[in-house]
């Protein structure tokens, strides 16, 4: 086991590297259209309602859903999702400002309330570690801790972070599911959220300047990815109920 | 004639394509768009003459009228007691009326109450009755919690598993449809039925749970 000393890492990611790609690759190895490695689990937290976790590209989200329930008297929320985001101080810097505006926007088009009149969802996001893809992995998770407390949904969501980033020597690169040294240093980072089975788009959001090309680019690029996203969140109710059973 | 797109108990997730050319209605767990139907929550699907449906895995319990519940009282008023039947929305048991069954006097925020749902209010609201054989406030025993969805299984088919249940720890379980189970003997019986509970909880979606049930329940007892 390599003992890995948390000083260094910081180091090297605060100080900009010669070139963050070596031969159309990234430092990771992978190729600019690969996804990173990421875990999803649900049903984690047996006390909530739903819960779920998801780690990629150094951010650790936990989520957990209490409801659908009826709003308190005093509450007057326009809402049917309710998203509160905590923000440890170990965790890292957040770049997203309205993460909780973002989330609450797209979980609302998804859940349907038509057999739930008058009632809310709570969604509890726990950011534990922020690397890149904040917003995308949050998101992920929201959705699998809904779909495990039985909230009807539309669909699951994919979302995955699509950076686009200037090496020293002036040169562009836009890659799929950044690391969280490319995040670091990207010009624009943009967000993008489909339905898992039918492909919809729930959610653009780009931040930093791109041109109408790069957007296009990074949505080609996006759509390609999807795939092993939504395959990532389906796998996580199979893994469950085919090795484990249930155990809520 | 509707194309099914999945096998019988596939797991499914929303927005799982259950079947296209469907002419009619969405069954719960489904939702139709065009013409064809889809998964709204995770599921086993049920595929049955033709029929697509979903075996939920979890989820709110939504009450129906007939429904028999145990529910907790959460709050006294003046004329209606106000119960957390686990779902989203609370349920009323009015406290007028002469029936001897019902004791006006002396509920107590926490209490433990056996009820029929005899229908809803616009918002949703179950209303309660308690003057069914056997209803109204549970004085002792164990309650525990198992999601709604699994209480079918947790009853077999015509009562058979919990039947097994009762027979093999001498114990009296009470099943509400709301997915809370009151057992009621001795301390020790009490446990083992709680543990057989647990287990037909944690194996609702897998076949010969019965069997498995009755073997766990034997060699505990031989223990």
């Amino acid at each position: 086991m390599p003992f890995v000393c948390s000083w260094k890492v910081s180091a090297v990611i605060n100080r900009r590297p010669e070139s963050l790609f070596v031969d159309g690759r990234r430092l990771d190895g992978r190729a600019l259209d690969a996804l990173g490695t990421a875990v999803a689990e649900t049903g984690i937290i047996p006390q909530a309602d739903g819960s779920a976790k998801v780690e990629r590209s150094g951010t650790k989200v936990l989520a957990t859903v209490r409801g659908p329930h009826e709003p308190q008297k005093h509450e007057d929320d326009l809402t049917h999702v309710r998203c509160t985001i905590d923000v440890p101080s170990f965790s890292g810097p957040v770049q997203h400002d309205d993460l909780t505006e973002r989330m609450e926007g797209a979980l609302c088009s998804l859940v349907l309330f038509d057999d739930l009149p008058g009632c809310v969802v709570d969604v509890r996001i726990q950011l534990v570690a922020s690397g890149a893809s904040v917003l995308a992995t949050a998101l992920a998770a929201a959705t699998l801790a809904l779909a495990d407390a039985g909230v009807p949904m539309r669909d699951l969501v994919a979302a995955v972070d699509v950076v686009i980033v200037h090496d020293a020597q002036g040169k562009r690169f836009i890659a799929l599911d950044p690391s969280e040294i490319e995040g670091t240093w990207a010009s624009s980072t943009i967000t993008v959220c489909f339905t898992c089975h039918r492909g919809d788009l729930v959610l653009l959001c780009a931040n930093g300047r791109q041109s109408q090309d790069e957007l296009e680019s990074a949505l080609t690029l996006a759509a390609r990815g999807m795939g092993a996203v939504s395959d990532l969140m389906t796998d996580s109710f199979l893994r469950r109920y085919a090795t484990r059973g249930e155990d809520k | 004639m509707a194309r099914i797109l999945v096998k019988p108990r596939q797991l499914v997730v929303p927005g799982t394509p259950l079947a296209s050319g469907v002419v009619g209605g969405a069954a719960p767990g489904t939702r139709l768009d065009g013409d064809t139907l889809y998964a709204t929550v995770v599921g086993l699907a049920s595929v049955r003459s033709g029929d697509v449906g979903i075996i939920p895995l979890g989820g709110p319990y939504l009450p129906s009228k007939g429904d028999i519940v145990i529910g907790i009282v959460t709050a006294v008023r003046g004329t209606w007691i106000e119960i957390d039947i686990k779902a989203p929305w609370s349920a009323d048991l009015g406290l007028e009326g002469g029936d001897d069954r019902r004791p006006e006097r002396g509920w107590r925020k926490g209490d433990a109450v056996l009820a029929t749902v005899t229908g809803m209010d616009e918002e949703k609201h179950a209303m309660l009755d308690i003057s069914g054989m056997d209803h109204g406030p549970i004085s002792e025993g164990l309650l525990i919690d198992v999601p709604a969805p699994k209480v079918a299984r947790l009853i077999g088919r015509s009562g058979s598993m919990v039947g097994m249940i009762r027979e093999l720890t001498g114990c009296t379980i009470i099943v509400g449809l709301n997915g809370r189970v009151m057992i009621q003997g001795t301390p020790g019986g009490q446990l083992l039925a709680a543990r057989a509970v647990g287990l037909v909880e944690a194996n609702a979606h897998t076949h010969g749970l019965t069997d498995a049930v009755r073997v766990f329940l034997e060699g505990e007892r031989r223990d």
